[in-house]
């Protein structure tokens, strides 16, 4: 069904298209949030992926590769979106005052404060290397394929990314007091 | 963090957390633009493909459009300076059939410029220049900002200013913007071409033809799309049709690279270029 929809899609068949857009929106928007971590960029990179999607269509060899080459261009949308170094201004997250809800009840505020801080000082290849096999839960070996990168290099990249994020995460078990100092150094 | 396992809870707890789910309105605004975006025919190796080309619906119709340049421009250089109106028109005599000529140089043999008289003039005092458009065509500024190849270069529509016929089958946008200091016309237009395309951007060379904008001189590069560029005073100045050359829309005007070059002739420079410095991006 996907396959047929992505060839007349890529004969110029919009409805075609709307249909496959509307299929993927959701796995793309959970995607580009979980990389750039800014619900207003993630959408702007989705918009921007399904638009580049639609245009480069015709360039797509082999239709049941559609899903991957979609998140291929989605990945390559988030990176440009992060190498533009916009601040990060926007993204100030309120936290809940009557205590965690659901799925919080999995994870303290300060473990995920600390997991916010740590995921934003990854370079946007570890990012989108750490969402794709943790959040999507692919093997490493589809990660590879999806992304189009050696299997090693997806190895390595998940190694720095899960060290930096562990060592954040470690973080919030030293003292009050060491922290104040490391924030007035 | 005492443990992988623990680890692995506590971070797949964190990625969990969060929007699942696209805005209607984020959707309808993408396929908003899908209807204004033509999709890429990739024929920068049109050489290479052109038999499965022709075979398709596309190629058919292509085809006619081809030989309908060449018998009405033909027909055109028959009847040029060297028959009044009302003479004796001589049967225009086809060439014979030949494999595949290509376009560019069907082109170039029956080139006549199209007809700008009677096109209305429209002035971009933020990009520096003056360009006109056919009768019927309407303007469409589109932007909250001013076109920069760090942020628009997978959306050139988006920051230029653009024109299209009634029935929007054509889109033509044109810009300005300033280039690194040292950086000539050939690598800026290659950084350009490279940097939204998803496959390698080669032989961008033996596709391009002198083209002049306001008596400096340009090219014009026919690949997925056609565009013109030319760089004066630390400036590139881009026009382009948003087209591949040989696509049917530019039919009514005898081929898009025709189109394309009928803007470029009425394209002129403000002196002193664009009114005022770029505006930043709206963040």
């Amino acid at each position: 069904m996907t396959s047929t929809l992505v060839e007349q899609a890529r004969a110029g068949d919009e409805e075609a298209f709307a249909s496959l857009a509307r299929g993927a929106g959701d796995r793309l928007l959970a995607i580009a949030y979980r990389i750039l971590r800014d619900l207003g960029l993630a959408e702007d990179v989705v918009q921007q992926t399904l638009v580049l999607a639609w245009r480069e269509l015709p360039s797509l060899r082999d239709v049941d590769r559609f899903d991957a080459w979609l998140h291929r261009l989605l990945v390559h949308a988030c990176y440009r979106e992060l190498r533009r170094g916009r601040p990060w201004a926007a993204n100030v997250r309120a936290l809940p005052l009557e205590g965690p809800a659901a799925p919080d009840d999995l994870i303290s505020v300060v473990d995920r404060d600390q997991l916010d801080r740590g995921f934003r000082r990854l370079p946007p290849e570890q990012r989108a290397i750490f969402v794709f096999h943790h959040y999507l839960g692919l093997t490493l070996g589809e990660v590879a394929e999806q992304l189009g990168v050696p299997l090693g290099t997806v190895k390595s990249r998940l190694h720095y990314a899960t060290n930096t994020l562990r060592a954040a995460l470690e973080a919030d078990l030293r003292s009050p007091i060491d922290s104040s100092r490391e924030r007035l150094a | 963090m005492s443990t992988d396992d623990e680890f692995e809870r506590i971070s797949s707890a964190w990625l969990a957390d969060g929007p699942t789910e696209l805005a209607d309105r984020v959707l309808d605004a993408a396929l908003g633009e899908v209807h204004l975006t033509h999709q890429r025919r990739w024929i920068a190796s049109w050489r290479t493909t052109q038999m499965s080309f022709m075979s398709s619906n596309m190629g058919r119709l292509a085809a006619v459009v081809v030989v309908a340049v060449v018998a009405i421009g033909g027909a055109l250089y028959l009847l040029g300076p060297r028959s009044g109106v009302g003479a004796p028109v001589a049967t225009p005599t086809l060439p014979p059939p030949t494999a595949a000529p290509s376009p560019s140089a069907v082109a170039q043999s029956t080139f006549v410029p199209i007809d700008t008289t009677g096109w209305t003039t429209y002035t971009s005092t933020r990009y520096g220049f003056s360009i006109g458009r056919p009768p019927g065509w309407t303007v469409r500024q589109r932007s909250d900002h001013d076109w920069t190849l760090a942020a628009d270069f997978d959306w050139q529509t988006k920051a230029s200013e653009g024109f299209t016929p009634a029935d929007t089958s054509i889109y033509v946008t044109a810009w300005s913007v300033a280039v690194p200091a040292g950086m000539s016309a050939d690598a800026w237009i290659q950084a350009y071409c490279q940097t939204g395309a998803t496959t390698p951007c080669t032989g961008l060379q033996a596709l391009s033809t002198p083209v002049t904008m306001d008596g400096h001189p340009g090219v014009l590069i026919e690949t997925n799309d056609t565009e013109a560029f030319t760089l004066v005073g630390g400036r590139m100045y881009v026009v382009a049709l948003w087209e591949a050359f040989n696509d049917p829309a530019g039919a009514p005007y005898l081929g898009n690279d025709r189109l394309l070059k009928g803007f470029v002739s009425t394209m002129h420079l403000l002196p002193g270029g664009p009114a005022a410095s770029p505006t930043p991006r709206a963040t």
